[in-house]
């Protein structure tokens, strides 16, 4: 080895090594990977968009019930159910479920005429109304939902009316 | 308290994504989930370690690793002494922590605890704690990105960038920025009050009715970019094991089963003594090729992060050699399963291998535990078993064995100093180890006498070994040369041993290095301590008095008294005791070396500039007319650089000793 030159004398550059060319290889695949599978991806989306050009995502469903000799502004009873965690398309069928107490101070008649946020459609509700709830009673209900055909997102207003028994 | 209309606080995540488009999103993030883990598991299994040794490790060591993993990883304890780049990484770092916990949280309540048991776990008052450490890990993400970026822009520091780096930077940024669009735009197509915790996509929100965007055109929006979003985090996790991001997987291991043990000890290949007694000599010294390496040493350069520290601390690069630390660990790093890559002649030239100053100021500077100069010593052991060294080199070891000190000075001169000095005896409190330096250095001998002196002025019972004193092989060692060190060890703790010495002083850093960490495995159990010790204690004791004048003073901290043995204060205190201390910019754990360690005093290497010059540059940046030493190799180099830059007249060098005999008070 000769290390006998002096200083000034440098001029010398560490030399960094290449990657490999088995590395380099493997790399180039991955990128290809990435390229195509972003490729695929998209056609799918992109399918996938086409198909299911309305979404509805419902945050939240209020059922207000509401009694006929009352304030009609002001439900006697509100039952809150949090629904958000599945993306609806325009038109589907979706379900909710809930028990309803009669915690006022009559029996109540549950009565067939009810309203639903605009674009949404009520399908069919069980036990079908009209129906009797006696006081400090409780039922459990299925209310059939249509979503509408177009894009939505936000809560859904359901309100139901009764009469005293 | 906030709630939404039906009086619920809970996350309205994926919305207006339907299910085939779910689908995108689980079958690529579990592929490249797949991918990575592989890629890692690979990286080690590669080098022969298996799943079972993986196992065996931890359990054997779980509480170190985990030590070490939150003290370097999460803690960033070597991360933030770089100021900058410190504050950088932690905030990348826990940016993307907080993200990731974020979006496991989402994906648990989401995808499995929603879908498969009807409740999810983001509401209430954990929802609305979630939301704003989501918003804060991204703003510090970003905050971090931009700084790293402007890093790379402004380029205020030498760093080794690529396209490469642009692109995981701005990829990096880009899904950050994506997150937070996305967020914003769920609230403004669906506002609920208690949104206002997230406080950065509250107030992007109000941006897009100037965009024209209402609820029907912002679903689609959303929905195209969430897509965007999938895919991006899908091309940076899928590049992840091609990128410098592979250091997040690479680099936590590193620190983790780093075995971390004193700075001044080097590895030892064999044990002399033993081989001589079983008369097996068949033993793997240095390292030829890079599979030579150790299987830790290997560990560490895989962990390499390219952050390039080493680098710019390295005295060696800034003195235009063509060592480069970096550039050894990333060359190793590249070449590790490779096989037959020659150490020296691949990886690193043999002059940037004997360029080395073991200064370790590149192990200092690493975040991530390497010890870079090991490499080179490594390197060099295989050069010395190969013969390859220079003439000087030669010459060195020749001196060491012939004479035992490497001038090739008779012996017994050193007798030379047992006129100022007694014979150490056995009943003598300290041996005063006077040094190779101190023996036959005109300068050394002359500081020597002045040590030796302050040290009967303080009443120390102490004494000198004379011709029976040897090189203690330190240099030998960094040469390479274990053999030749391993014969002085020998010899040395013999002599210890014979006179009973339980104490003693040096006045080379490099003795007092390899006395208190080296010499230990070979049987030595006695108290070292470096003379700066032993009169800094003196003078604070009273029982050496100094007067405090006016003259103003930097100080050169030695390596291996400072960065490598953490003795900082000492020769402060000294200075300070004695006039008034000027600290240089590189100056504590950020000293640079002089140039004279490793062996480098004993031969010379190709550079532009010699390292001792530089060092005089930045002693003059002072405007100081005193620069106070501790180590006669310093000394010799320092007075050298002053001669050779025609600043004899400009500034002297002292010794802290000599410094403390011209204020002594009588």
């Amino acid at each position: 080895m000769e290390v006998v030159s002096v200083t000034g004398e440098g001029n010398t550059q560490p030399k960094s090594v290449e990657n490999s060319n088995a590395y380099k290889g493997k790399r180039k695949i991955m990128i290809i990977v990435v390229v195509l599978s972003i490729s695929l991806s998209s056609i799918f989306y992109l399918w996938s968009s086409s198909n299911t050009a309305i979404t509805v995502n419902v945050m939240s469903i209020t059922i207000d019930v509401y009694m006929y000799g009352n304030n009609l502004s002001l439900p006697i009873m509100t039952i809150p159910i949090p629904y958000n965690h599945e993306t609806l398309y325009g038109g589907s069928i979706f379900t909710v479920r809930f028990d309803l107490t009669n915690d006022y101070r009559n029996n109540l008649t549950l009565l067939s005429n009810y309203s639903i946020t605009s674009g949404f459609a009520i399908k069919s509700i069980s036990p079908t109304p009209p129906l009797v709830l006696g006081r400090d009673k409780t039922s459990y209900f299925q209310i059939e939902i249509i979503s509408p055909n177009h894009n939505y997102v936000g809560n859904v207003d359901i309100s139901l009316y009764t009469d005293k028994s | 308290m906030y709630f939404n209309m039906s009086g619920i606080i809970e996350s309205p995540t994926l919305v207006f994504i339907p299910l085939t488009e779910l689908i995108i999103l689980y079958v690529t993030s579990f592929s490249v989930a797949i991918f990575d883990i592989l890629w890692w598991y690979r990286s080690y299994s590669r080098l022969g370690i298996r799943l079972r040794d993986i196992f065996i490790f931890l359990r054997n060591e779980w509480k170190r690793t985990i030590y070490q993993l939150l003290k370097y990883g999460i803690f960033h304890k070597k991360i933030l002494k770089d100021r900058y780049a410190g504050l950088m990484h932690l905030l990348i770092f826990y940016g993307m922590v907080i993200l990731f916990i974020s979006t496991s949280l989402i994906a648990l309540s989401h995808d499995i605890l929603k879908p498969f048991f009807g409740f999810g776990i983001l509401t209430g008052d954990f929802y609305l704690n979630f939301e704003v450490w989501a918003n804060f890990g991204g703003i510090i993400l970003i905050a971090g990105l931009v700084m790293a970026l402007y890093r790379r822009i402004a380029k205020n520091v030498k760093l080794d960038t690529i396209a490469d780096d642009y692109i995981i930077i701005g990829s990096l940024l880009v899904l950050s920025i994506e997150g937070f669009i996305l967020g914003a735009l769920k609230i403004y197509l669906f506002r609920n009050n208690f949104d206002e915790y997230r406080f950065v996509e509250w107030w992007i929100s109000f941006i897009f009715p100037y965009f024209g965007i209402h609820t029907i055109n912002g679903i689609q929006l959303y929905r195209n970019l969430w897509f965007i979003h999938i895919m991006t985090a899908f091309a940076i996790a899928a590049y992840l094991p091609f990128s410098k991001l592979s250091h997040i997987a690479l680099s936590s291991v590193g620190i983790s089963v780093k075995n971390i043990r004193p700075r001044g000890e080097l590895t030892t290949p064999f044990l002399l003594s033993e081989a001589l007694v079983s008369g097996d000599f068949n033993f793997k010294v240095g390292a030829k090729n890079v599979s030579d390496l150790p299987l830790s040493k290997k560990i560490e350069a895989l962990s390499c992060t390219d952050c390039g520290r080493c680098e710019r601390a390295c005295p060696a690069v800034m003195s235009g050699s063509d060592l480069d630390p970096r550039v050894i660990l990333q060359n190793v790093k590249k070449t590790v399963y490779d096989g037959n890559v020659g150490m020296s002649a691949i990886v690193m030239s043999e002059n940037a291998a004997w360029a080395c100053t073991t200064c370790q100021a590149c192990v200092e500077e690493c975040p991530v535990l390497i010890d870079p100069h090991s490499f080179v010593i490594e390197t060099r052991r295989n050069l010395i078993m190969e013969s390859k060294i220079s003439k000087e080199t030669v010459d060195y070891l020749n001196n060491l064995t012939y004479a035992q000190n490497p001038f090739g000075g008779v012996p017994s001169e050193r007798d030379d100093l047992l006129k100022y000095a007694p014979k150490y005896e056995n009943s003598m409190d300290v041996l005063y180890w006077v040094g190779c330096m101190g023996a036959f250095d005109p300068r050394g001998k002359e500081n020597a006498k002045k040590v030796m002196e302050l040290l009967k002025k303080g009443g120390i019972n102490f004494g000198i070994l004379g011709s029976e004193e040897k090189c203690n092989g330190e240099t030998a060692r960094r040469i390479g040369e274990e053999g030749r060190f391993q014969e002085l060890v020998n010899q040395n703790i013999e002599t210890f041993k014979k006179y009973n010495v339980k104490k003693i002083v040096t006045s080379c850093p490099h003795c007092y290095n390899t006395f208190k960490n080296e010499y230990p495995k070979f049987g030595l159990e006695v108290e070292v301590i470096h003379h700066s010790e032993m009169l800094a204690n003196l003078v604070e004791s009273g029982k050496l008095k100094v007067k405090k004048s006016k003259e103003t003073v930097t100080l050169h901290d030695p390596c291996y008294l400072g960065r490598i043995n953490g003795k900082f204060q000492d020769t402060r205190f000294i200075l300070n005791s004695t006039g008034n201390l000027i600290e240089m910019k590189e100056s504590g754990p950020k000293s640079m070396c002089c140039g004279a360690g490793g062996g480098n005093y004993w031969y010379k290497v190709k550079s532009d500039e010699s390292i001792s010059h530089l060092r005089m540059k930045q002693v003059m940046k002072t405007n100081v007319k005193q620069l106070a030493v501790a180590c006669p190799f310093c000394m010799a180099m320092m007075e050298d650089a002053s001669r050779t830059m025609d600043l004899s007249d400009k500034i002297k060098i002292k010794d802290v000793a000599e410094i403390i005999m011209e204020n002594l008070v009588e």
